[in-house]
Order: structure tokens, then C-alpha cells, then sequence
């Protein structure tokens, strides 16, 4: 269990930290904005 | 005003919703709880974000929805006024009004139209709210909301989003004040 709690942590840490311009974070909101999109959809 | 009043403002993205939360929650002297701002901060956890993206169209939005009306049940409940700020469809709407009956407060919903789809499309090719881990949604997607766009009908007042926002919050402050 704590290594669960860790690794969402650390997920969690890496979108608003150091490395926020990288490619990882550009393709997350790419993702999130799918996820939106889909879910706007009635 | 002397009781708390559990105010909401929807419409679709890009309507003006923040601008007039933010307004008058300075005179309610009230906290603005946006539903963007709450799932964003669920989205950095994947396997909350996963789990929930998984959900129904309504069960997802609902996520949301249950902490921004849990917190504003602490809020009233020490007889603060809170702003909800979001994309409420009827059954929100619907949920928002029974929060506010169970909390024994005031609610009171407000709609921001936007008839006008090229001023529309301005508005949301211009805008940019900086939410930490939240994208803005593109014209396109806003544009194949607004045709399924189904305004909620339980609700206290419309504002028209081309209206000037100083315009606005005064017609929305005499509603609130003469009701």
C-alpha cells in the first residue's frame, strides 16, 4: 500500500515541478483534454 | 444580506461564468469553488484520474461536483456565502438546490448565455485561465458542446454574456438583494 501512495506522489509532483515544460506534461494535458472532450459529450 | 447564500453560476465554457463569480463573490465576500479548478487538482492522481475517466458522462462531472458542495456545506454552515463556478447541467443544478435546502441556506443560480457563436468563438480562441495541469478546451470542442447544449431550466436568472460584465453583476446583485 505505501508504495502505491508513493508512486501517486510522486505522479502528482511531476506535472508542477522542475520538469513541468517537458514532452511527459504536454502529452498528459493532450490526454486530459480527451478525457474532457469525451465526457462534454451528452 | 444576512444568510448565507449558496449561489451558482453555469454555462457553457467561455460564457463569462468566472468573471461574474468572481465579482460578486467580492460583495457576498465569499469563496469561488470552480469545478475546473477542483478536477484538476483530482487529475494528477492517475489512478483517480483513470478511475474516473472511466465513469459515466454525469458520474465524472459529479466527481467534481461532490467536493465543490461538500466544501460549500462547510462554508454555509459557519454562514459564509459560497460561488460555484462550473458546468452545470439540470441535475447539478438539480443537486445544488437540495444542498442548499439540507444546509438550510439560500441558493440561487444564474445562467450566462452567449447566443452569438462568433463572439463565442472569440472568447474562447482568447482565453486563458493558467489552472495548473488543466487544459483550456478549443473552440472545436466548445462548438460540439454548444450544439448539444441543453441549458438547465431551474434557474433564477439569465445573463447575457455580451453584456458588459459591470452590467451584469449589477443585474445580478439587484436579484440577489430584492429577492
Amino acid at each position: 500500500m505505501a508504495i502505491v501512495i508513493r508512486r501517486d506522489l510522486g505522479d502528482t509532483s511531476m506535472p508542477t515541478g522542475p520538469r513541468s515544460s517537458s514532452r511527459a506534461r504536454i502529452d498528459g494535458l493532450d490526454e486530459v483534454a480527451r478525457v474532457i472532450r469525451y465526457h462534454q459529450d451528452e | 444580506m444576512t444568510n448565507p447564500t449558496l449561489l451558482l453560476i453555469t454555462g457553457l465554457p467561455g460564457s463569462g461564468k468566472t468573471s461574474i463569480a468572481e465579482g460578486i463573490a467580492k460583495d457576498l465576500q465569499a469563496a469561488v469553488i470552480g469545478h475546473d479548478w477542483v478536477m484538476a487538482g483530482l487529475r494528477v492522481f492517475p489512478t483517480v484520474w483513470n478511475t474516473m475517466s472511466e465513469l459515466e458522462h454525469l458520474a465524472f462531472r459529479s466527481v467534481g461536483w461532490s467536493v465543490m458542495w461538500n466544501i460549500a456545506i462547510a462554508q454555509v454552515r459557519e454562514g459564509r456565502s459560497v460561488v460555484l463556478d462550473g458546468v452545470a447541467r439540470a441535475p447539478e443544478v438539480q443537486r445544488t438546490r437540495d444542498v442548499a435546502d439540507e444546509a438550510e441556506c439560500r441558493s440561487f443560480v444564474a445562467l450566462c448565455s452567449i447566443a452569438d457563436a462568433r463572439a463565442h468563438r472569440e472568447r474562447v480562441i482568447g482565453r486563458d485561465r493558467n489552472i495548473p495541469n488543466w487544459p483550456e478546451l478549443t473552440w472545436e470542442d466548445v462548438e460540439r458542446s454548444r450544439s448539444g447544449w441543453e441549458p438547465p431550466t431551474d434557474i433564477d436568472l439569465i445573463l447575457n454574456a455580451l453584456d458588459p460584465v459591470k452590467d451584469n453583476l449589477a443585474k445580478l446583485r439587484r436579484a440577489l438583494y430584492e429577492e
